[in-house]
């Protein structure tokens, strides 16, 4: 055990050698208790730093508009909307995980499945600022949404934007449902644990009145399943939409069929990604060993190695049909990615998310953290140049020669980017510390003891 | 408004007792209805926060001081000068054409004979009048018919420029040949130029050569010419030819063949000018060429100028005889009325050091400049559209001005300073006006300020006689090929500087580098090989006795060995824009003028430039190379596409040749071709062939819809907010590039893909087909501008008008049209086709009870466009010119293959090659 603080608290809380009773105290003390490990005190106050400079940041953007950013035209839409891919792409595996892998059963999610389900909704708040704060005029954001208004006003439905609101909108949603309640059970582990304190009538609260009665668990299982199939084809059709704000348009390098399949692929790729870059560290600073096996994380890095090959697929298909298809426009937009001015980014990409990944062929490094760790840093680097390739290429060289354009960010630009992973660690920090990383409950049901096995 | 002399006429929209918008005179000759940028752009000046606001006296410091105290000292002045008969007084007078300055100087002269009197102005017509005095031995202005030339040779000189002696009607003339459709006629256009012009643009042929180059060029031709037709006898001797390795390279030899047998197929209907730089003996030459060619009287006019029979002044000569006084101390007192001598007189003259030793120097002037800072007494001069005055055209045409507002700054007009000087009290402009026109009656008077021009006031026309001159040793000096010449233009944006603080002006991109903010140094990509010079990068131009820092623009179609810099840049004493040492604002650009001497103004035929090693981004609003169509990948199919062009023959065996540019691959759809009576589908054709890249539509477009400037940082970071842009393609590359403009504002598509994607419906498709834009309902997605691709709806990054809701912004304010919403931040904005006008129009009819006609509305930039290539009207109206335009063989749409429907209709341009020379 690497991290001091929860093997202290490892052993001070040992129960016997009971493997169910050993899990709920493994989990529940990180919760309980009163120091956290030093890291997390480290990584903390990086993160708040960086909330701090997003925080500014976007307070600047808003006040002196968004001209601080590098945008410009025909590059109107940049970093922000980059950003915004991002951070929604990065969500996706949270839902694929807790959802898809629940409904095919698949026993390895529930070692990762909070994990991954707290990525999706810290995801899910981090790219939905960026859509809010590059609005021209945010204030007036609310028009865009179908509120009975005396000003005769309604949303325009055609508009991918509008689309693009009710799909995120319905993702949040659904994935701030589904990962509450799947919390219900352990708060209640919690608050039982927790005697006469603060935390029992806090997490009492939390618990919503669950006393683990087998009623309770029939409905439990039963909502689970349901809201499980109802997010699981959000899966498909958060990033398709978000897709179609690109498709949609006439935008040579974005008007493509294929375009929903390119983003969907590549937001597992960078979702799976993040969940190795989050399990590793908890798992390590938190005393997890024994929950996150190596063994999850190696079927995580063949998910990562399948969807860099499948995206490399989608890509390649993109390219053949830009040739083959004739159109002069589609030809140049996708030799200017390869080519032009932002071709180092075209090439980053390709490096990060068609070469790198080729090295979880090998199982050995499949299963060596550290280098699993690394990788899927490098993927997520690559994912987001892959929307910078997308958005700014793009936007930059579209049909006349005369109206080109080139985009330089500026410091707001990156501080936003940088603040953007502030925001997202600040909330997934909290939620290492005070709410249960694991689904006690369902790893409980993996457990190869008693009669169950 | 007079420029360098010439008078332009002008309408000027005036709201509220304030003049908000220029247009052009359709009754003016040198208008004809249309307005360049210096004259659209003026209105700005007058509103400009950092204009002259009182008299300002120095000595020892600097002094605000009232008309009276200048009154007193002036006429306690007055009173020993005229003891003394005007000895030791001196005028430095802008050059103007104003009859009743020309009255006043009279009088001033009677009553102080010893006085000295001397115009100046940096585009002074020395060499184009001592040309046409060696040529005819009299003094004679020429005036080219351009509508009656089939074959126009343009050396070094654009007949569109405010430079040229025809004002904006060249373009005019020149654009009326430009109709290839009913006869599949076009007049040829030859250009042999240093660095690209608007004719360099729409020539026909186009060879790059060094502007000392050429003199040679013109000996030769006038040698080929002459023995051909030369008769020794009647014309003199022909020049002898030039021994020039370059003459004889095959480009150059088969131009001149070509062009040689042209002007002699066309015998009588060519014409051959020549640019302001060009040395005297040039001018000549051309002079005896058209005589040689029969063009005198038929394409060449003269006019007798009304000057003396001798040999004209040279402004030159005489303002370096003024400075040689000065400097001797023989000048005691020094009127500089209007201009900015210590700037614009040619360096070697050393200006300002003579002004130091005047004892009295007065200064009257717009802004508080160079040569205000230098004199004793500095007054402000009236802006002239707060001034009564008159100046004639290029024909001799008096116009009338007359002012539509008050003087904002209690300043005074040239002539209104002369005659208080002379009288002692203070004169109303009118008044003097009057006075030098009473021969007018009263309501000939009227009439004439009405019309702006005075009827049967035109020079009389001449027939010279062209006397037989001898060979000029100069042609045949020359230079050495490979030295590196400099070519200086007091013909870009900010004119001669007096623009150096118009931000409209200043932003407004050079039609060919497309730089803004800036006077980059243009080089052909061939000379920043050889000279290991790199795009943006600083550099030294170095003389025998200055140097100056500027930055290069590598363009296209530049002569090879030739650079070309603006002058008016970079000065000390602008303004809050331009440059100011006062008040610590860097100037902008780089100061040609430090480069002038007496003898060599405009062209430096060797120059040194050193490299730095720094480098800045130049603020383009086009990449530099990406309109470059001999790129590899694709760029070429797609500029042919965007820009189509097709030769006269081509036109004329398959008419429909422009069809041939259109995609394959696209299915055809049925077009939206039904005509509905009473329905208006508001349309406009733009004419390729008659675009010369002049920017005066941009312009007008900025004034007309309260269009804001961005600065030097946005430009590079691409935030111009253009409604409609001109772009620039190189049709081909390197040294002999051909250039294309095409203006591109939204294009009002019926199908419009910006339309659909606004997720608050801000942006919607009105009755008559224009694409409304709702700025109230915008909340900034972009998303049009992305879907847009004809990228014309600009976004407002910032609250570019916020600076104006300070309270002392009320003067800037003023230049705002109250019929067009100032857009806040964070909105998407774009062209709309001036609905502002349409309404207008609409509403006139309405109140006259009658039925809109064809032509009753006219867009900002149709307006102004001084080669009349843009048409707007309506499309139902099939008797419209708009829908004539669109039927015409060579019309296409812009990204027609997209399906968007675009109401704007481009007509390909013809160029009328010379079979010997494809």
């Amino acid at each position: 055990m690497h991290s001091l603080g929860s093997t202290q608290s490892c052993q001070r809380n040992s129960a016997g050698t009971n493997p169910y009773a050993k899990l709920t105290d493994n989990v529940a003390q990180i919760v309980e208790s009163i120091r956290p490990p030093k890291a997390w005190y480290i990584a903390f106050f990086v993160a708040l730093l960086l909330l701090a400079l997003f925080l500014v940041s976007a307070a600047y953007v808003l006040f002196e508009g968004i001209g601080v950013w590098g945008n410009g035209n025909p590059v109107v839409w940049a970093f922000d909307i980059v950003n915004f891919v991002f951070w929604i792409g990065i969500g996706h595996a949270g839902t694929l995980i807790s959802a898809l892998f629940y409904l095919t059963r698949q026993g390895f999610r529930t070692s990762i499945n909070r994990i991954a389900e707290a990525m999706t909704v810290f995801a899910v708040i981090c790219a939905a600022v960026f859509p809010g704060i590059h609005l021209g005029r945010p204030w007036l954001i609310y028009w865009m949404f179908p509120s009975p208004n005396q000003r005769g006003l309604w949303p325009q439905f055609r508009s991918p934007l509008e689309w693009d609101l009710f799909a995120v909108g319905a993702y949040a949603i659904v994935s701030l449902l589904f990962w509450y309640m799947g919390m219900i059970p352990d708060f209640a582990t919690i608050r039982d644990r927790a005697g006469v304190s603060h935390r029992r009538l806090i997490y009492g609260l939390l618990a919503m009145g669950w006393r683990g009665s087998s009623r309770h668990w029939h409905r439990y299982e039963n909502a689970y399943l349901l809201i499980a199939a109802l997010v699981t084809p959000l899966v498909i059709s958060v990033h398709s939409i978000v897709s179609f704000n690109f498709a949609v348009t006439q935008l040579p390098g974005w008007h493509s069929t294929i375009s929903p399949l390119y983003f969907v692929t590549g937001a597992i790729l960078s979702g799976f990604a993040m969940v190795v870059t989050l399990a590793i560290p908890a798992r390590q600073f938190f005393g997890l060993k024994r929950i996150i096996l190596v063994r999850h994380i190696e079927s995580l890095n063949e998910i990562i190695l399948a969807s860099a090959l499948l995206v490399t697929f989608v890509g390649g298909i993109e390219t053949f049909s830009a040739w083959y298809g004739g159109n002069v426009y589609e030809r140049y937009a996708v030799v200017n990615r390869a080519l032009g001015s932002q071709a180092w980014s075209f090439w980053l990409m390709l490096v990060c998310n068609v070469g790198v990944p080729q090295l979880l062929w090998w199982r050995r490094i499949r299963r060596h953290l550290w280098i699993g760790f690394t990788i899927s840093l490098v993927v997520n680097v690559g994912m987001w140049f892959e929307r910078f390739v997308i958005v700014v290429s793009s936007l930059s060289r579209d049909f006349l020669p005369g109206s080109f354009g080139a985009f330089t960010p500026t410091m707001v630009d990156y501080a936003l980017l940088l603040g953007s992973f502030g925001l997202f660690l600040t909330l997934f920090l909290l939620f290492c510390r005070y709410l249960p990383m694991v689904s006690i409950a369902e790893v409980k049901s993996t457990l190869s003891v008693g009669p169950r096995s | 408004m007079e420029l360098d002399g010439v008078a332009t006429g002008l309408l000027v929209t005036s709201v509220d007792g304030r003049p908000i918008k220029i247009e052009g005179n359709s009754k003016h000759p040198d208008s004809l209805g249309g307005a360049g940028i210096y004259q659209q752009a003026s209105i700005l000046d007058l509103y400009d926060p950092d204009r002259s606001q009182g008299i300002v006296f120095r000595q020892g410091g600097r002094r605000s001081v009232t008309w009276e105290t200048f009154a007193t000292w002036a006429n306690k002045e007055f009173a020993t000068l005229r003891a003394l008969r005007g000895k030791g007084l001196g005028f430095l007078v802008e050059t103007t054409s104003s009859p009743t300055v020309e009255r006043l100087r009279h009088e001033l002269i009677e009553a102080l004979p010893e006085a000295c009197w001397v115009k100046w102005s940096v585009n002074n017509r020395d060499e184009i009048n001592q040309g046409a005095y060696l040529a005819y031995g009299r003094h004679v202005r020429a005036r080219v018919a351009y509508d009656r030339a089939a074959i126009v040779l343009c050396l070094d000189s654009d007949p569109m420029s405010p430079a040229s002696s025809f004002g904006l009607s060249g373009g005019r003339g020149i654009a009326r040949r430009r109709e290839p459709d009913e006869q599949f006629e076009s007049s040829r256009i030859y250009v042999v130029e240093s660095s690209f012009s608007g004719i360099g643009a729409i020539a026909d042929h186009r060879l790059p050569l060094r502007s000392s180059d050429i003199g040679a060029f013109v000996a030769e031709l006038d040698a080929v010419l002459s023995a051909r037709i030369g008769d020794e006898q009647k014309w003199g001797p022909a020049q002898p030819r030039p021994s020039r390795p370059w003459l004889e390279t095959s480009t150059v030899r088969a131009f001149i063949t070509a062009l040689v047998d042209d002007l002699l197929n066309n015998i009588g209907q060519s014409v051959v000018t020549v640019g302001l730089h060009q040395p005297a003996v040039v001018h000549a030459l051309a002079h005896r060429i058209n005589t040689l060619l029969g063009n005198v009287d038929r394409t060449v006019n003269y006019l007798d100028t009304c000057e003396s029979a001798d040999e004209p002044p040279s402004a030159v000569r005489q303002l370096t005889e003024l400075v040689r006084d000065m400097r001797e101390a023989r000048i005691s007192t020094l009127f500089i009325l209007g201009g900015n001598p210590v700037l614009t007189a040619p360096t070697d003259l050393a200006f300002a050091d003579a002004l130091a030793n005047v004892k009295q120097s007065v200064h009257l002037s717009v802004h508080e400049d160079e040569t205000s800072e230098a004199v004793n007494w500095h007054l402000p001069m009236a802006h002239y559209l707060e001034s009564w005055g008159d100046c004639r055209a290029s024909d001799g045409t008096v116009s009338v001005i007359q002012p539509l507002i008050l003087p904002l700054f209690s300043g005074r007009t040239t002539s209104e300073v002369l005659a208080f000087l002379l009288e002692g009290k203070v004169s109303n402009g009118r008044t003097l006006l009057r006075k030098t026109h009473e021969v007018l009656t009263e309501p000939a008077f009227r009439r004439a300020v009405h019309d702006g021009i005075i009827e049967g006031t035109a020079f009389a026309p001449v027939m010279p006689k062209l006397r037989p001159f001898a060979a000029f040793p100069l042609l045949d000096q020359g230079t050495t090929p490979n030295t590196l010449e400099l070519v200086l233009s007091a013909v870009t944006n900010v004119h001669d500087g007096r623009f150096a603080n118009n931000g409209w002006l200043l932003e407004l991109p050079d039609p060919v580098t497309k730089v803004t903010w800036d006077n980059a140094l243009r080089v052909s990509p061939t000379t920043a090989l050889t000279l290991g010079v790199v795009d943006g990068e600083r550099v030294t131009l170095v003389t025998n006795w200055k140097s100056v820092d500027v930055n290069v623009a590598i363009t296209h179609g530049q002569a090879e060995n030739s650079l070309q810099l603006a002058l008016g840049w970079g000065r000390s004493a602008a303004g809050g824009l331009g440059g100011s040492t006062r008040n610590q604002v860097k100037p902008l650009g780089s100061n040609g003028y430090l480069l002038r001497s007496c003898k060599e103004p405009f062209l430096l035929p060797t120059i040194r430039l050193q490299t730095t090693g720094q480098t800045a981004p130049l603020a383009r609003t086009e990449l530099k190379d990406a309109t470059v169509s001999s790129c590899t990948d694709g760029s070429r199919e797609r500029v042919r596409r965007i820009v189509r062009e097709g030769t006269l023959l081509q036109y004329k065996t398959d008419p429909a040749f422009v069809k041939k540019f259109d995609p394959t691959l696209v299915a055809p759809s049925p077009q939206a071709t039904t005509v509905s009576p009473g329905i208006l589908r508001w349309a406009m054709s733009v004419d390729l062939n008659k675009c010369t890249g002049c920017n005066a539509c941009v312009i007008a477009c900025q004034a007309e819809n309260n269009i804001p400037t961005v600065g030097k940082t946005n430009v590079i970071q691409g935030r111009e907010m253009y409604w409609l842009r001109i772009d620039r393609y190189y049709m081909t590359n390197h040294d002999s590039a051909e250039l294309a403009f095409q203006p591109v504002t939204c294009q009002q598509c019926e199908n419009a893909p910006c339309e659909q994607v606004c997720p608050v419906g801000a942006t919607l498709h009105s009755s008559e087909g224009l694409n409304d834009m709702t700025y109230n309902r915008c909340i900034g997605t972009r998303y049009c501008a992305i879907n847009c691709p004809y990228k014309v709806r600009q976004f407002n990054y910032f609250d570019y008008d916020s600076a104006l809701n300070e309270r002392n912004s009320l003067l800037q304010k003023m230049v705002y049209n109250p019929d067009v919403t100032v857009r806040s931040r964070g909105v998407t904005e774009k062209c709309t086709f001036c609905i502002q006008r349409i309404r207008r129009v609409k509403r006139w009819v309405k109140n006259e009870k009658r039925t809109l006609a064809d032509g009753d509305i006219v867009t900002a930039c149709q307006q102004t466009c001084p080669t009349g290539a843009i048409v707007f009207g309506d499309l139902n109206d099939r008797n419209g010119q708009v829908a004539k335009q669109h039927e015409k063989l060579r019309a296409y749409e812009l990204l027609g293959e997209l399906e968007n429907r675009p109401r704007v209709k481009y007509l390909a341009r013809i160029r009328n090659r010379n079979p010997k020379l494809v």
